[in-house]
């Protein structure tokens, strides 16, 4: 039996299926559509499902949506009754699109995706609490997911036992600590649903001066975790912004414009929604462990890819294991639905415990030279080990490499499938891949990849960080300044041989040369772009950044030695800044 | 049909100008449509609502023992037939 799963018509659209329960597959649409977070049915993503499969749209027995769009059309008039009249701008944008599209979920899929059969509807929440259990090593576990909102959910905790799991208890909207972070986010002027995780990577070059603020006049927080939200300070449930004057009124600043200098006010404010957050979320996880009993916690949602906040459930969290779903936002909603209807309805055992974040595709050989030899392009085909050491020795003499090898990452992080490399040792890296390369702000750090075996002599932590969702310390003697963030934290990856064979083969031979075990690993692509997904992609990205080295496989290509690129187009304008 | 029976009256040409100026403006008329509807469906039951001071986002602020977790609504033995409805 094959089951396909789908999320889409927000943000982040994707899709994964599983095949007699076993996982085969598993995209985000904006890597091949090329349209960063797009929400459209995931027509190519599906595609590529069905085509790594082997399978054709008619071979599939379940198509399962993310959520139940009835009962989030319910707490959206409820929410416009609840506000009438301010809520009259959001209502003449909203509805039209509803009537139009999201109420008719079946047949734009049916459309889009020529699925003939019936749909399956899993609600939101339980999509994520699917993807965070079902794909999870763990038998039995706690459960808690986070997000900005689902249908009326915004926060579930539950437990899981076997194939099963069972929410418990929930918060509704418009109390959400998503959408809390998201309004902070919105007030420091970047992008919602989007660049949350700037704020995360700014907070740490502030001091939480407004924590007490926060929590006063924003936040009602319990002593079981759950908080209401002081909606006098907020506009998202009525309007088109996410806060109002009177929030701006509270702190005595005004929304920070976009691409305006970030001053010692902004960097405060980072600091304390981020402090807020972590305290919200050690409360909830105290409390649930205290109710359960269990010692394994799996997280997802939005809130769950908080890596600062995960560091500290791990070292102060009662949980002695935690698990975080490589695409813990909304794309992974397309993994939990399918497992919810394989395991919760369809009543099957588990067989498939996530491993690994590998599940996009892959290119051959042939595909790669096929591509070069479309763009004229000078290639070195070198044997393997040689490619492996070669690469090595490019990153120990200070060269910034794009590294495409094998199946794409499901999720947002680059976790060596379709990375930028650079040695971690040397600061200068950091500035230049931001600024250079990345084109992006000057503050946000980069995340080392690091030998799994290797992660306990220069990081404080004491266990695996496969998926990079883990913030820890770096140990004192170290010194890998291009990866040590302000207050000497990092975003860890943890690389086994097992999970990605090139990539550790890589940091080994790196870490022969130079004694570090440990890269630069930032996502392959430019601000506002989505990673890259194929050779083609992989091969723009190179040619229009100031990175001096590309890996496509085996082949090694040198910028020096490459034609120049003809576009007739600004390439900068495809990409809106996040 | 003869080509006399599609020579457009009055009626037919101010129809046609209309359809002309809803592609060009079917935006605006859309908006206008919804807000009719949000301002004479909504509109009542919102004041209703108001004036009757229901809390249905419960905002309202909580007392001091009071936690603000809730049952889960999320049924426990899930079952094909209601995963076949959008509710």
């Amino acid at each position: 039996m094959n089951v396909l799963g789908v999320s889409c018509f927000y943000h982040d659209a994707a899709a994964a299926l599983l095949c007699e329960g076993e996982l085969v597959a598993a995209a985000h649409e904006e890597r091949f559509t090329r349209k960063r977070h797009d929400p459209a049915p995931p027509r190519q993503a599906v595609d590529y499902c069905l085509r790594e499969a082997g399978l054709s749209m008619s071979d599939i027995d379940h198509l399962v949506f993310y959520d139940k769009p009835l009962l989030k059309f319910e707490r959206i008039l409820t929410t416009y009754l609840a506000t009438f009249p301010r809520s009259l701008p959001s209502f003449t944008r909203a509805i039209p699109v509803w009537l139009k599209e999201k109420l008719l979920v079946n047949k734009a899929l049916s459309r889009d995706l020529g699925f003939q059969g019936e749909l399956l509807y899993a609600e939101h929440h339980q999509s994520h609490a699917a993807s965070a259990f079902l794909a999870s090593p763990f038998d039995e576990a706690a459960i808690l997911t986070l997000d900005g909102v689902g249908e009326w959910a915004t926060t579930t905790e539950g437990v899981g036992h076997g194939h099963t799991f069972e929410l418990t208890d929930e918060i509704r909207f418009p109390h959400s600590l998503g959408l809390l972070y998201s309004a902070f986010t919105y007030y420091l002027g970047f992008k919602v649903n989007s660049a949350e995780y700037k704020v995360m990577g700014a907070a740490p070059y502030g001091e939480p001066k407004h924590v007490d603020t926060i929590f006063e006049h924003l936040v009602d927080l319990r002593d079981d975790g759950s908080f209401k939200l002081n909606m006098k300070f907020f506009a998202f449930d009525y309007g088109l912004t996410m806060t109002n004057a009177r929030f701006e009124r509270l702190f005595g600043e005004p929304r920070r414009d976009g691409e305006s200098a970030m001053e010692a006010f902004h960097w405060d404010m980072a600091a304390s929604v981020q402090k807020v957050t972590e305290e919200i979320v050690l409360r909830m996880v105290r409390n649930l462990h205290a109710k359960t009993g269990l010692s394994n916690l799996c997280m997802a949602g939005g809130v769950a890819l908080n890596c600062v906040a995960n560091g500290r459930i791990v070292r102060e969290g009662p949980f002695e294991k935690l698990w975080v779903q490589p695409a813990a936002g909304d794309a992974g909603g397309a993994l939990g639905a399918a497992l919810f209807a394989w395991h919760q309805i369809l009543g099957n055992e588990r067989q498939h415990r996530m491993e690994h974040a590998y599940w996009g595709p892959a290119y051959s050989a042939d595909e790669i030279q096929t591509t070069l030899d479309a763009y004229g392009a000078k290639a070195h085909t070198l044997p393997h080990g040689e490619m492996i050491e070669r690469t090595a020795a490019l990153l120990e003499a200070q060269k910034v490499v794009g590294w495409f090898q094998g199946r794409m990452e499901w999720g947002p992080r680059s976790l060596g499938s379709r990375s930028i490399l650079a040695d971690p040792r040397n600061e200068e890296n950091w500035k230049r891949v931001n600024l250079k390369i990345k084109f992006r702000e000057s503050f946000r750090p980069f995340a080392p990849a690091c030998l799994a075996e290797k992660a306990s002599e220069w990081f404080e932590i004491d266990r695996e960080s496969p998926y990079m969702l883990l913030v820890c310390q770096v140990r004192a003697d170290r010194k890998i300044p291009a990866v040590t963030h302000v207050d000497g934290s990092a975003r860890l990856q943890t690389v086994t041989r097992a999970s990605h064979e090139e990539f550790h083969d890589l940091i080994r031979a790196f870490d022969e040369r130079t004694g570090c075990p440990i890269v630069i690993n930032t996502s392959f692509n430019v601000r506002g772009e989505p990673i890259v997904c194929s050779p083609e992609d992989a091969y723009l990205c190179f040619m229009r950044t100031d990175m001096d080295v590309l890996v496509l496989g085996d082949h090694v290509l040198y910028k020096e030695e490459q034609p120049e690129l003809e576009e007739d187009f600004d390439w900068r304008e495809r990409y809106a800044l996040d | 049909m003869s080509q006399e029976h599609l020579r457009p009256g009055v009626w037919r040409r101010l129809f046609d100008s209309w359809l002309a100026i809803v592609a060009r403006f079917g935006e605006v008329q859309t908006q206008v449509l919804v807000a009719g509807v949000y301002l004479l469906v909504i509109g009542p039951m919102g004041v209703f609502v108001a004036v009757t001071r229901r809390d249905l986002l419960h905002k309202r602020t909580l007392g001091v023992r009071d936690s603000a977790w809730s049952p889960a609504d999320s049924v426990t033995t899930p079952d094909l037939e209601r995963a076949k409805r959008l509710f």
